[in-house]
């Protein structure tokens, strides 16, 4: 780094200006870097949005800094609290203790085995089969205990690194015919440690032992570190550590994009299908290239059942490229492709209509292409778009693919495997909609079936995802998180009810949730979510006529209370309970708007083509068909 | 490679322009103490590709001993 650039970062009077020299720094900081870069981050430190405490038994500076600036290059400012040497239990347990005060969003904790358990990292072969099992017991009893303190104490998600394989094992290769062996150990142990954690909603393991053996086992440690200060990790394993870390902060904070688009010449396939035909381009076994390409593939078949949308942004001739879908076999099929666009306009262009199409925002975009003038165009025109210039040799792209952290996401529920089938859909309803004439011929032609239910546990993901992830429709983008649905689950004085819906071109799942408080003498909607895809056919009526049915005309309450709270994003709700019939009820410091909805005033409005079961029961008044609703309005 | 090494240590211990001379010493230099002094040692290995012992990083008590001990293992007088 020139003496210029470093004199402009130490400069930096706030995180905005530093932005832009975070991002120019290469993939891979050194030390000297990450020092400089994370003393400037730490002034700014107090505007932090995520604050990480990190807890152990071995040294784990510098790590923190390392984080910062993985976090700070993406945008995001974080602020980092380093518990006290060996002290991960008072730290959590003692009200007064610096980690109370720092209320962290998210708890690292890495415990060495050497600290923990000596005797399997010096006296392995001395112990017998039970001791072993003895001691691999009482440690996973011992993470349990800090993660039960932990949960009760805090609020923070957990974040739990498991145990590192040494690079030896003391028997060397006899190890795997001992009962018990040093591998079979440190097996059982991580084993025993993800199944004690995949039933919490709160805590993940991080893989810690997979991170250190893609950087090497032996680069990963650096043993005089180890003796002289307690460091269990080597200079060159902090960046892997901090990547790894960034992915599990990126897959909490549900900021993953949505849809990778991508190119096709010698980028699905070796070759331009418009220059070398349908059967000279390489993709299948028995060639080379043509074999990478065939990985690669696959590849992307598994982002895709991950709930990533794929489409296609290619110039070329639509009829070569059916042909070549049509004829030839490969692992992607016409129909994976959510949206395809293949023309001979600007990509930029069709990556615009490719977003409208899918009703998600262009900053939900990640765009894959071999050709860097293209790359460069997109990125010129379109900066909020990911763009990845693949490397020239297809034997890398697998590799690219995998270094890539936007779509990393805490958990994968079943509506994100068939995510890209539903966008599909959606773009096809959407093709549709320019074809009917009249709009309610339209809306019943779709056979619209919303089913309104109480969220249960095993909903906990898709109700976290819809409460962080959602921006358009939601009326007052409350980021709970999954501790707090928890709350509202168990708590009596909580409402928190799922739409799902279905309709003839097949099923959109969950796509809202309303959260409604009841306290006492007046009840109030916390939150309104409805996702973008299920937009514009009225759901978000036939939601809200439950709630008015349920709390007003049920005569349980004299009015309900709403609010709006507007943000960026959420324009399309700013008129929606104005247009549901609620009253102004005063202003919020900061635009928002309160509302009132009196029984008397309260009115059901039609949503024509849905039918409507609450709880798995269809209503009682016969839903919100027209006829039944002229009936109800009629008699107000 | 004076330069470069003088760049290491004014940016791990934070060092102003002209405070950097051979007599300075982790009582004198506010950030110099035993992790910054770890990570600056990590720092000139990775740069020059070397490998110091514990036994001198340990007994490195000021930039004067420190500049000599990397000279010493790049082979320069």
């Amino acid at each position: 780094m020139d003496q210029a650039t470093k004199r402009a970062i130490k400069h930096c009077q706030t995180f905005v200006e530093l932005l832009p020299h975070l991002r120019s720094l290469p993939q891979a900081p050194d030390a000297r870097t990450v020092e400089l870069c994370g003393r400037v981050l730490e002034r700014f430190s107090h505007e932090a949005e995520l604050r990480i405490a990190y807890l152990g038994n071995h040294t784990l500076e510098p790590l923190p800094r390392y984080v910062a600036l993985a976090c700070g290059r993406h945008g995001r400012l974080v602020a980092h609290h380093l518990g006290q040497y060996n002290q991960y239990f008072q730290a959590v347990l003692d009200p007064e203790s610096g980690l109370h005060g720092f209320k962290p969003h998210l708890i690292f904790l890495s415990l060495s085995l050497r600290g923990l358990a000596p005797d399997i990292r010096a006296r392995f072969l001395e112990l017998t089969p039970e001791e072993r099992r003895a001691e691999l017991n009482r440690i996973i009893d011992h993470v349990g205990q800090w993660v039960a303190a932990a949960r009760q104490h805090t609020d923070a998600v957990l974040l739990v690194a498991n145990f590192p394989r040494p690079a030896h094992a003391q028997a060397g290769i006899a190890d795997g015919q001992l009962e018990m062996g040093e591998s079979e150990f440190y097996a059982e142990l991580n084993l025993a440690l993800q199944r004690l954690l995949r039933q919490d909603s709160r805590a993940f393991v991080y893989d810690l032992d997979q991170v250190l053996a893609r950087c090497g086992r032996h680069a990963a440690h650096d043993a005089k570190l180890y003796y002289l200060a307690r460091m269990e990790w080597s200079e060159a394993a902090l960046p892997h550590l901090a990547a790894e870390l960034h992915r599990h902060i990126r897959a909490l904070r549900g900021d993953a994009r949505k849809c990778l688009v991508l190119d096709l010449d010698n980028t699905l396939w070796g070759g331009v299908v418009g220059e070398e035909g349908v059967d000279g381009i390489k993709i299948g076994p028995g060639d080379p290239a043509g074999e990478a390409f065939m990985t690669f593939q696959q590849a992307l078949r598994a982002l895709k059942a991950r709930g990533v949308i794929l489409a296609l942004c290619s110039k070329n001739n639509p009829e070569d490229v059916r042909e070549v879908f049509a004829r030839r076999e490969m692992p992607l099929c016409w129909e994976d492709f959510a949206v395809t666009r293949v023309n001979w306009q600007h990509k930029h262009e069709n990556l615009r209509e490719i977003a409208r199409l899918l009703n998600i925002g262009t900053d939900s975009l990640v765009f894959m292409d071999d050709n860097p003038v293209e790359c460069e165009l997109v990125r010129r025109m379109m900066p909020e778009v990911h763009t990845v210039c693949l490397p020239g040799d297809p034997a890398a792209y697998v590799d690219c693919l995998q270094a890539l952290d936007e779509f990393e996401k805490v958990a994968l529920t079943d509506e994100d495997r068939h995510k890209s089938e539903q966008y599909r859909q959606n773009a096809r309803r959407a093709e549709v909609q320019r074809e009917a004439e009249d709009l309610n011929a339209f809306l019943e032609s779709l056979g619209t079936r919303l089913e309104l239910f109480t969220a249960g546990p095993e909903h906990l993901a898709r109700v976290h995802q819809l409460f962080t992830k959602t921006n358009q429709f939601n009326l007052t983008t409350r980021r709970y998180t999954q501790a707090e649905i928890e709350r509202f689950q168990s708590e009596p004085a909580w409402q928190l009810r799922l739409a799902s819906v279905r309709d003839n071109f097949g099923d959109l799942g969950i796509v809202g949730l309303y959260l409604v408080e009841n306290k006492g003498s007046s009840v109030a909607i916390d939150s309104f979510i409805l996702s973008c895809r299920a937009l514009g056919r009225g759901i978000e009526t036939a939601m809200m006529n439950q709630i008015k049915r349920d709390y007003l005309l049920s005569g349980r309450f004299e009015s309900l209370e709403a609010m709006f709270i507007p943000t960026a994003k959420n324009r399309p709700a700013d008129d929606f309970y104005d247009k549901q019939g609620f009253a102004r009820a005063g202003d919020l410091d900061g635009g928002g708007r309160l509302y009132r909805l009196t029984r008397a005033e309260a009115r059901l409005l039609a949503c024509p083509g849905i039918e409507v079961l609450c709880e798995g029961r269809p209503l009682q008044d016969g839903g919100e068909s027209r006829a039944s609703q002229k009936r109800q309005l009629a008699e107000g | 490679m004076q330069e470069k090494l003088d760049n290491i240590i004014i940016e791990i211990l934070d060092l102003d322009e002209g405070e950097l001379s051979d007599d300075l010493t982790p009582e004198t230099a506010e950030y110099w103490d035993s992790l910054n002094h770890l990570r600056m040692i990590s720092a000139i290995e990775q740069a020059f590709d070397i490998k110091l012992t514990m036994e001198e990083i340990q007994s490195i008590e000021s930039i004067g001993e420190l500049r000599q001990t990397i000279a010493r293992h790049l082979g320069t007088p």
